[in-house]
């Protein structure tokens, strides 16, 4: 044997070592995929939360949000909010799920429902304690309760028991709040970011869809997401009627959902609505709106920002957020205008020590201010609003801008409602709140009891053009001492009981009641810029009214809202009466909360009246009038669509449409591409294929197996590395 | 010495991991890290409207994407186990039938089925490698083993048609409830794993038939 020869036979020694090692290390590599992903399959579905939902069974765990559906109607400028979930249990125990959601601002949570053994089950008003010793009580004996809870101002808590081992839950929750006007724009707000969820996947693991519709007595012009921009689907059906449409797969639980349309003209006058159920007392809402009576003021005005930079402002971004908004404010200026920012956190600090005058060169060493501060430390609000009242000039307007989350100290709210109770004459105070979690009542009682306005803004929104709306309340004056006089007919309860100042495209909006139907007027007598100013109009109450049973809700929700801010708001009569309109009315609120149970029976066993089941029918009867009525308005829309006049086509039922699109019910698209609202697909390769692929590989094996080479011929074509060419 | 020394030498070697073996182990690797990260799933997966608005990887991310573990698991033992089958041989052309197949497929959902906006799986590239591997077979074997995989990939167009069809007609394993199959991409990927076999098996036709031409040998004298 030559050299040549044991070199080769080394070699191919070697090679056969190497390439069989390296074979079974191939093969154990493919068998433990293989083995991975079916013990993949096998396993539970590694827990991913959406929100705040969590598996609260003592060992930790996070439920999964399956599908969020969200079905939004506004109409005579209320919002009916309607939120359908399908929860799912990934863990192989019984949990109970625990569910927080933040509240929408101004919003009245009217119904809670459960699917048991496959049939929505109507939540009941109970007190809070009451209602949570039933829920334990059946805990105990591991049946079907859910409980809703307002946790406090700004969160509601949801709990169900018992979710079984990978069970499905679905709930439903209603709520109704009014829609936020300003000037020609309304915007909708559906809330889901909150600070409490970071850290947590929020996302939906299938559907997560919104349906808006948009009814307007004047022509609504354009519809748009500050938000979600081209992702949701916008139709124009009607001059008055928009809708919108947001359907995404894993959709994020964690970002506020904001629309905004914008109506031809700003609404001014005086509207109202009406509801009148047999053998009670009537409600109305009446909408003031001020137009042409606020006229421009031409002179400057002098504005002291108030910057909160506290460490709590470094959540959701709302510093950078608050920080844009000045900026915006500050751009809109003209030279005949002064400002000052104060920056604060335990201390305030200041930018020009006097106020300056709105020029490019003070607008840029601002910018440059604002963008050199960062949040940290405590917030203590007091002296920085007592500094910026030293800025009050005798013979012009201060309006100090607050733009703080209200996170202050519980032993300065005193204080600072002193400090706003002692401002100078002629200074207002404007609060503006970002994100959701921002103390809205504090925020909002302050800016009420200097004559100012609170705006709390998503972080979704459209900055530059909420603090452009802004700036045009500020630059017009307010009807002051704003009175309402009823003639020939009785009402009473009306909220707010003080009539706030009336802003520029803010509009205010009074709910009360009424004793029997009658021809009234209600007149309207403020004061602007000294002068008075009257609005009147004749009012129809009715004798039956059932298209608006939410005002009732509506003006219940604001009565609690109202006994909640009295001094005393603890005291025992006053807490009775929150828990007697809680019930009556079914809202939930700080001392009542949602009861579901497994049937009737068990409601009966407690005692406990069916009056949501009635409520939720009559709201629900309500609605599908305005549904029938919104649909009507959509096939009009498709019937002029296409060749008018061809055979068939007058009178065409649009459900016979095969495009794709869902007939009737969805909108005509205006984004780059169709929406079929839903269109999910995916492809799973079978039972059949996959044998069919196992057989072909077990095949492969035998055949390498065999010949100690490879299956077949290569097929690329390519040269066999092991075999020579022949 | 010195020439003691050389034979102990090994023969230098380069190491390569075959495309096949490389391409189930880039796909177990990036689905698996998609499947636990739910933001990238959205970001990854197909869909329409975005696709229409310039974000063009999601033509081939998103079959890298999947709805569920369950689903997962199938697309990826069938694409390791057709790879295995493949292996070794398939070299640098079966990344690129298996990326060719997974834009043809997602082109093909865009044409033929608008009304699906988003679209999540491997399988549609699974039936592209499996035709592959069949033809492969189907051109290696003698007369009676091609006949067995002549009907086997009859079988196979038929299923495909079958999933393009009637989606409901045979029952999907690992979809989650509301998610339909996507015939499309089962169709579109069998028949594009078939061209594109064929268009790579072209060049090696024309190869084999130059070198087949009978030379001229002369006699010696």
């Amino acid at each position: 044997m030559n050299t040549n020869e044991t070199h080769l036979k080394e070699s191919t020694q070697l090679n056969n070592a190497t390439h069989g090692r390296w074979r079974r290390a191939r093969r154990a590599v493919v068998l433990a995929f293989v083995a991975a992903t079916w013990f993949a399959a096998a396993c539970p579905t590694p827990a991913s939360g959406a929100g705040l939902l969590v598996a609260d069974g003592g060992f930790g765990g996070v439920l999964e949000v399956e599908s969020h559906d969200v079905n939004v109607t506004i109409n005579n400028g209320i919002a009916v909010t309607e939120v359908k979930q399908v929860f799912q249990n990934t863990e192989d125990r019984q949990v109970e799920a625990l569910y927080t959601f933040p509240v929408p601002k101004g919003a009245s949570v009217a119904n809670f429902s459960m699917w048991i053994n496959g049939k929505e089950m109507i939540g009941e008003v109970l007190e809070k304690k009451r209602a949570r010793q039933i829920y334990e009580s059946y805990k105990e004996s591991r049946r079907d309760p859910g409980l809703l809870e307002q946790k406090d101002f700004k969160t509601f808590e949801m709990r169900i028991f018992p979710i079984g081992p990978k069970a499905k839950q679905i709930v439903k929750i209603t709520y109704y709040q009014q829609a936020d006007y300003d000037n020609d724009w309304i915007t909708y707000v559906y809330p889901l970011s909150t600070v409490s969820s970071g850290g947590k996947t929020s996302k939906t693991t299938g559907k997560f869809a919104m349906s808006l519709h948009a009814k307007s007595e004047i022509p609504i012009t354009e519809m748009e997401s500050p938000s979600h921009g081209k992702q949701f689907v916008i139709a124009r059906h009607a001059e008055s009627y928009y809708q919108a449409g947001l359907e995404t797969t894993g959709g994020d639980l964690n970002r506020d959902v904001v629309l905004a349309y914008k109506i031809a003209r700003p609404k001014t006058g005086i509207d109202v609505i009406y509801s009148k159920p047999d053998s009670q007392d009537g409600y109305f809402c009446m909408t003031l709106t001020a137009g042409q009576e606020l006229t421009k003021m031409d002179t400057g005005m002098d504005y002291v920002f108030l910057l909160d930079i506290s460490g709590s402002m470094a959540d959701e971004g709302k510093l950078k957020i608050s920080r844009n908004c000045i900026k915006a404010f500050i751009d809109e200026l003209s030279a005949k205008d002064r400002f000052e920012i104060i920056t604060f956190n335990v201390s305030p600090t200041t930018l020009f020590n006097k106020l300056e005058s709105a020029g490019e060169k003070s607008k840029a060493r601002a910018e440059t201010f604002l963008t050199s501060r960062s949040a940290s430390g405590g917030t203590v609000l007091d002296p920085a609003l007592r500094t910026a009242y030293k800025y009050r000039d005798e013979d012009r307007a201060l309006n100090v801008v607050i733009l703080s989350d209200g996170m202050t100290q519980q032993n300065e709210r005193a204080q600072l409602l002193a400090a706003i109770s002692q401002r100078p004459s002629n200074a207002r105070v404007f609060c503006v709140g970002v994100g959701n979690e921002v103390n809205r009542p504090l925020l909002g009682r302050l800016a009420r009891d200097a004559g100012g306005l609170a705006a709390f803004l998503s972080r979704g929104d459209n900055f530059v053009r909420q603090a452009q709306a802004f700036r045009r309340k500020l630059t017009k004056p307010a009807m002051r001492n704003v009175k309402i006089d009823f003639t020939n007919v009785e009402v009473y309860d009306l909220l707010p009981a003080k009539m706030p100042n009336l802003y520029h495209g803010a509009p205010v909006r009074i709910y009360g009641r009424y004793r029997q139907a009658a021809l009234a007027n209600a007149t309207l007598t403020a004061e602007v810029n000294g002068r008075e100013v009257t609005m009147k109009t004749e009012m129809d109450l009715p004798e039956r009214d059932s298209d608006n049973p939410e005002i009732q809700r509506m003006w219940a929700w604001r009565k609690v809202q109202m006994l909640t801010a009295q001094p005393k708001p603890h005291a025992n009569d006053i807490t009775s009466e929150i828990v007697r309109l809680g019930e009556g009315y079914s809202i939930a609120t700080e001392y009542t909360s949602f009861i579901v149970l497994e049937n009737d029976a068990e409601y009966k066993r407690w005692k406990i009246d069916r009056t949501n089941a009635l409520l939720v029918a009559r709201d629900r009867t309500a609605r599908e009038r305005l549904g029938k009525q919104l649909e009507g308005m959509r096939n009009d829309a498709l019937a002029s669509l296409g060749p008018q006049g061809a055979k068939g086509v007058q009178g065409a039922n649009p459900a016979t449409n095969t495009t794709g699109s869902t007939p009737g019910r969805t909108p005509q698209f205006r984004s780059p591409a169709p929406f079929s609202g839903g269109g999910g697909g995916g492809g799973p390769v079978g039972p059949i294929s996959l044998t069919v692929i196992a057989l072909l590989a077990i095949g492969a094996r035998r055949k390498r197996k065999q010949t100690g080479n490879l299956p077949d011929e290569p097929p690329t074509g390519e040269p066999s590395p092991t075999q020579p060419e022949a | 010495m010195t020439q003691t020394a050389l034979k102990t030498v090994p023969p230098r070697r380069t190491a390569r991991i075959p495309c096949a073996v490389a391409l189930p182990i880039l796909a177990v690797v990036v689905s698996t890290a998609i499947q636990c990260w739910p933001a990238a799933q959205a970001a990854l997966q197909y869909d329409r409207t975005q696709i229409s608005l310039g974000q063009y990887w999601r033509l081939v991310s998103g079959h890298m994407v999947h709805w569920g573990w369950r689903h997962f698991a199938g697309d990826i033992s069938a694409m390791v186990l057709l790879c295995w089958a493949i292996q070794p041989r398939g070299g640098w052309k079966i990344i690129v039938a298996a990326l060719g197949g997974a834009v043809f497929i997602s082109l093909a959902i865009m044409i033929v089925a608008p009304n699906t906006m988003i679209y999540r799986g491997m399988s549609g590239v699974n039936y592209g490698l499996l035709a592959w591997v069949i033809l492969a077979r189907l051109a290696a074997s003698p007369r009676p083993a091609a006949a067995c995989y002549t009907a086997l990939l009859t079988a196979m167009a038929i299923k495909v048609s079958l999933d393009l069809a009637a989606p409901n007609l045979i029952p999907s394993v690992g979809l989650p409830e509301g998610v339909t199959l996507t015939g499309i991409a089962h169709f579109a990927g069998f028949y594009a794993g078939t061209l594109i076999w064929l268009l790579n098996r072209l060049p090696m036709q024309i190869t084999m038939q130059h070198k087949a031409r009978p030379r001229h040998v002369g006699l010696p004298n």
